[in-house]
């Protein structure tokens, strides 16, 4: 029987700031979670029992995580002022290399969030979803 | 060569790399030593994680001992522990010592970032010794994933 000598796991998140959004600095991301989300379309029979499910509107759904940093503290201070982001904002993700399914274009929902305590660095949470045929914001 | 050894081996070749002509030995070691000297020490801290992984966290440290000098806390000998903390600093706290770790010794692997050194530690003791330490945790396996 082979001996367990260690177990290859994605540990962490690698890379500049874990990863990159553009326009977006000083982000140091700290988690990520990402779901699968749709709607769903269900058909009962006569006894009132599920007899088939029609999923669509398939889409991605996540949660980001940061603490705000800056090349000095003034420019932290200005990270986390432009940090607040407005729902319906598009985020580019060109890269995040631990989670690669994070990559592309999201759209900001409503809860975007800082926080802070005399006790911790600012922290930024960010909701987005990511649909296939959102990817810019509308014209007016 | 178990776990915690390859970890000592692994800081103490990343700091002979980086600053040759100081003694720089494992935490274990039958080596006659000096001072100014640094010593790297690790041991186990918990379960594997997760479970039968192979996978630990160990804890342990980079130790930097000096000589208080032929004058007791002489300015001299404070300067030239100062400068050796520096370049101990310098050499561990990079981006990618994780890989350099990694790098140092054969079938072993720090993950990718899982290197997280806590707030440095220093004191002193009656023979006039100096000790400053970078306090570690360090999550690997004794498999080289890298190859």
């Amino acid at each position: 029987m082979a001996a367990i000598k260690g177990t290859a796991v994605n540990f962490g998140f690698t890379g500049t700031d874990g990863i990159t959004i553009t326009g977006c600095t000083g982000w140091m991301l700290q988690s990520a979670e990402q779901s699968k989300a749709c709607d769903l379309e269900v058909v009962r029979n006569a006894a009132g029992e599920e007899v088939s499910h029609g999923f669509y509107n398939i889409h991605d759904e996540a949660t980001l995580e940061y603490v705000i940093y800056g090349a000095g503290l003034a420019a932290a201070i200005a990270n986390t002022t432009a940090a607040l982001q407005t729902p319906g904002t598009m985020l580019v993700v060109t890269a995040c290399a631990s989670m690669t399914t994070l990559e592309g274009t999201w759209e900001v929902q409503a809860g975007c969030k800082v926080s802070g305590s005399n006790t911790t660095a600012k922290r930024l949470s960010v909701p987005v979803k990511k649909f296939a045929n959102i990817t810019a914001v509308a014209g007016n | 060569m178990n776990l915690t050894d390859k970890l000592e081996s692994a800081f103490v070749s990343v700091l002979q790399s980086a600053i040759p002509g100081v003694q720089i030995v494992t935490g274990k070691n039958a080596t006659v030593k000096g001072v100014p000297i640094i010593i790297c020490w690790a041991d186990g801290q918990g379960e594997e994680d997760p479970p039968f992984s192979g996978n630990y966290w160990l804890n342990g440290a980079v130790e930097i001992k000096g000589h208080a000098g032929p004058v007791k806390n002489s300015a001299a000998a404070k300067v030239a522990q100062q400068d050796l903390h520096g370049l101990v600093y310098d050499a561990l706290r990079v981006t990618d010592i994780a890989e350099q770790l990694t790098a140092g010794v054969a079938d072993f692997t720090v993950f990718p970032n899982a290197v997280l050194f806590d707030a440095p530690v220093s004191g002193n003791d009656d023979a006039g010794v100096w000790t400053d330490a970078f306090p570690f945790r360090v999550y690997c396996c004794p498999t080289d994933f890298a190859s």
